[in-house]
């Protein structure tokens, strides 16, 4: 009876609906807390690019709530003009093609810097992140990824505060004000022969998740140069 | 309270019959997870939860799985219950989820887990069953601890995040050695732990 064809797919019928039932309960009940948790930690990320927590301390999420009130949130488009009326964390993934979230650090009543997401590839997944830059646009205030799939140890080290740390103070401009961004070199930045204010230390047995970090620093850079440009310029 | 028998399945797993050390199964999260003793430990805390559990499942339906299709069977009970310690993970302990990113799912293609259900849940009764999975979550834990306490001390100078190794010594010319925190690091600890294990517990029935 154990090895009938109507058993059988019973069986696994009924496997399949327990197992499928359970999931869709437990996904269905957790998901409120998971889209909080992610929420949180984006917020935390632009903060601690911003200098405004610090990333290795844990914080309470009222606590996150009330940093964040520092934070203003403006969505500007690819030609580097305000959009009047859009919340920068709600964009949709078709919105993002178009336009961009951009998060100002707000000190009386004054811009005192700014965050926007950088997304690249590593070894094994997307890398995705926030870089924050000084009021002057050019000096890096800050670096935080929060999400990717990188080997724990290796490639994951971006994540850490002394990966993350060396790149405060770079600029991503030189004296001639070319967009150049911050590389990851091999090795030591000092012994890279490249100008340091433009270059970081990489991490031993992660080169390819190192250079996918300078490539979206670069790709993040000039998605927002336009708009970096009219600040300097003094239009905004 | 546990009869001689219960304790030798639950204590087996441990030393004699450790399912990393002496069957080399699970070697691959071994090696991948254990860089620091953190993930380390959740990734050994959720992998004794599934062995358990499943273990328990398998045995109470031990008498009406159609024996062509236990595979899948226990495919699919080891599968929901991996996707539903991600996501608690995801939902209470977000920050450790991130770190641990793809190796909470690949528990599922764990060796240790199929081989317990196969091994033992499939014709024992369920408390049995529970002290198996518990025994060999442990027997797994403890490899995976010992590894990951010595790849993140000597590879970082660190043991669950905190600086051990002071300071000063590093001003002396101590280095961190790099090939801990690689895969090889893994593999080098993992042998002399085997090594330890069979000269101090020689193994009885190896001829």
């Amino acid at each position: 009876m154990r090895n009938e064809n109507l058993y059988i797919f019973g069986y696994a019928g009924a496997v399949c609906l327990v197992c499928s039932l359970l999931l869709s309960l437990a996904a269905t009940q957790l998901q409120p807390l998971q889209t909080a948790n992610v929420q949180f930690d984006i917020q935390k990320n632009i903060m601690a690019a911003l200098g405004i927590v610090d990333p290795t301390k844990s914080y309470t999420k009222d606590d996150l709530k009330t940093a964040f009130q520092s934070v203003r949130g403006v969505v500007i488009d690819s030609e580097g003009n305000l959009v009047e009326g859009a919340d920068p964390q709600t964009l949709s993934e078709k919105d993002l093609e178009t336009k961009f979230p951009l998060f100002q650090k707000i000190v009386d009543g004054k811009v005192a810097g700014y965050a926007f997401p950088i997304v690249g590839k590593g070894l094994w997944s997307t890398l995705k992140g926030y870089l924050a830059l000084d009021a002057d646009t050019v000096t890096v205030k800050g670096i935080t990824f929060y999400q990717h799939g990188e080997t724990p140890g290796l490639g994951a080290e971006i994540e850490q505060t002394w990966f993350t740390n060396n790149f405060k103070g770079k600029r991503v401009r030189d004296n001639l004000g070319k967009l150049v961004g911050v590389t990851v070199v091999k090795g030591k930045a000092s012994e890279s022969g490249r100008p340091v204010e433009h270059a970081v230390d990489g991490i031993s047995g992660a080169t390819i998740t190192s250079d996918g970090v300078s490539k979206m620093f670069m790709v993040g850079l000039v998605k927002y140069d336009k708009f970096f440009s009219k600040v300097r310029a003094g239009g905004l | 309270m546990l009869s001689k028998n219960e304790k030798k399945v639950l204590t087996d797993p441990l030393i004699a019959n450790n399912p990393i050390a002496s069957q080399v199964l699970g070697i691959c999260s071994a090696l991948a997870v254990t860089t620091q003793l953190k993930p380390a430990f959740v990734m050994a805390v959720a992998v004794t939860a599934v062995v358990v559990v499943s273990n328990l499942t398998i045995s109470l339906l031990r008498n009406g799985i159609p024996s062509r299709i236990r595979m899948i069977v226990e495919l699919c009970v080891v599968a929901s219950l991996v996707i539903l310690v991600d996501q608690l993970l995801k939902a209470f302990l977000y920050d450790l989820s991130k770190q641990l990113s793809v190796f909470v799912g690949l528990i599922i293609t764990n060796c240790i887990v199929m081989g317990r259900l196969e091994a033992f849940a499939l014709m024992n009764k369920p408390l049995p069953s529970i002290l198996d999975g518990l025994g060999n979550g442990l027997g797994y834990s403890m490899v995976l601890l010992f590894v990951a306490a010595a790849r993140e001390l000597l590879g970082s100078g660190k043991l669950a995040g905190y600086e051990v190794i002071p300071q000063s010594l590093y001003a002396l010319g101590y280095q961190n050695n790099g090939l801990m925190v690689l895969a090889p690091g893994a593999f080098i600890l993992l042998g002399l732990y085997i090594w330890a294990q069979n000269s101090l517990f020689p193994p009885k029935a190896s001829k």
